[in-house]
């Protein structure tokens, strides 16, 4: 009875490791020998800030609905990673572009200048096509590259919500 | 009767609720007597002293706000000093065994050469610790603070200056 008790406990655990590293986010996933490298800036904000933010009851000089809006986007955020650097930049843009796996990340948005920084919107998104895992923001150009991971369960009709409030 | 008093006592004192944190004492110890290391323990009581005399000169309503809630800070321990023999490396084992205490990261910033980590340890939504780690090129500081923040307070800290 105590060796299945081992078993399933060890099972368990594979289960819970196995299913934290299938939600790392690009920049952990494609980028990790960047992260302590000095030429690179790097931001993380953990969830658990994320989830003080939501607690906070934060008056603003924003409308009820729009602090609203803003919240509830905000309750489904559970990390940002930024990972910058100004030099090679657009080696670094086109190597992130060639790493990150098309098949799990789709394109948003790109938008591409020929003297400003090429942008582009990537989303790893659930089934049901309302949720959004991880947007990543890539930004490649003469002097600055910045990758920027939002990793939650972001709901593309809050996202709509919000940019109703504020259109409004 | 006696026994059991003295016991219990002991059990609360001696508590996890009380206890310092080991890591930041030990880090503490190591580094305090290096060449230019500046360190500074102080008590709650002497906090409280602080906050109230500046209390008495505060301006507005948020600096008043800000102030009492230095009044929660029951211990602050500070490390601080320039060229401290302490490495990248060093912080980042720091930080994972302030984990294994409890703390979980808020947030951590790394640009040219400095970095700061912000770590509290929260229970039933009360911040009983802070550690606020800087690292900007060899001047390094680290602060540690044993509170009971409450949510709320932050809250209206922050809705006062957004006020001011």
């Amino acid at each position: 009875m105590k060796k299945w008790s081992y078993l399933l406990l060890t099972a368990l655990f594979c289960a819970i490791t196995s299913l934290a590293s299938a939600q790392a986010d690009a920049i952990s996933k494609y980028f990790n020998q960047y992260l302590d490298d000095e030429r690179f800036t790097v931001v993380y904000i953990s969830p658990k800030m994320f989830q003080l933010i939501q607690k906070l009851d934060i008056d603003t000089d924003m409308e009820e609905e729009e602090v609203k809006a803003v919240m509830n986007m905000v309750e489904d955020l559970r990390g940002l990673r930024i990972l910058a650097s100004d030099v090679d930049s657009y080696a670094l843009y086109e190597e992130a572009i060639k790493k990150i796996d098309t098949k799990e990340y789709e394109i948003l948005m790109t938008v591409r200048s020929k003297q400003e920084s090429d942008v582009q919107f990537l989303v790893k998104d659930e089934n049901d096509g309302n949720t959004i895992n991880e947007l990543l923001m890539i930004v490649g150009g003469k002097d600055n590259f910045v990758l920027m991971s939002f990793v939650g369960k972001i709901n593309l009709n809050k996202v709509s919500d919000l940019s109703k409030t504020f259109s409004n | 009767m006696k026994n059991s008093l003295f016991l219990f006592l002991f059990l609360f004192i001696s508590s996890p609720f009380f206890a310092q944190v080991q890591t930041i004492d030990d880090f503490y110890a190591k580094h305090k007597r290096e060449g230019e290391a500046m360190s500074l323990n102080l008590p709650g009581f002497l906090i409280r002293l602080g906050a109230s005399i500046a209390s008495l000169e505060a301006e507005d309503e948020a600096e008043r706000v800000a102030l009492e809630i230095v009044k929660d800070v029951r211990r602050a321990k500070i490390l601080a000093g320039e060229n401290l023999r302490i490495g990248g490396s060093e912080i980042q084992q720091l930080v994972s065994d302030l984990a294994t205490e409890g703390f979980e990261e808020l947030m951590t910033v790394r640009s040219e050469g400095s970095t700061m980590n912000v770590i509290i340890r929260e229970r039933k939504d009360i911040i009983r610790s802070v550690v606020l780690i800087v690292n900007d090129n060899g001047d390094f500081t680290l602060i540690s603070l044993k509170t009971r923040l409450y949510l709320e307070d932050l809250t209206y800290l922050i809705n006062k200056s957004l006020e001011s």
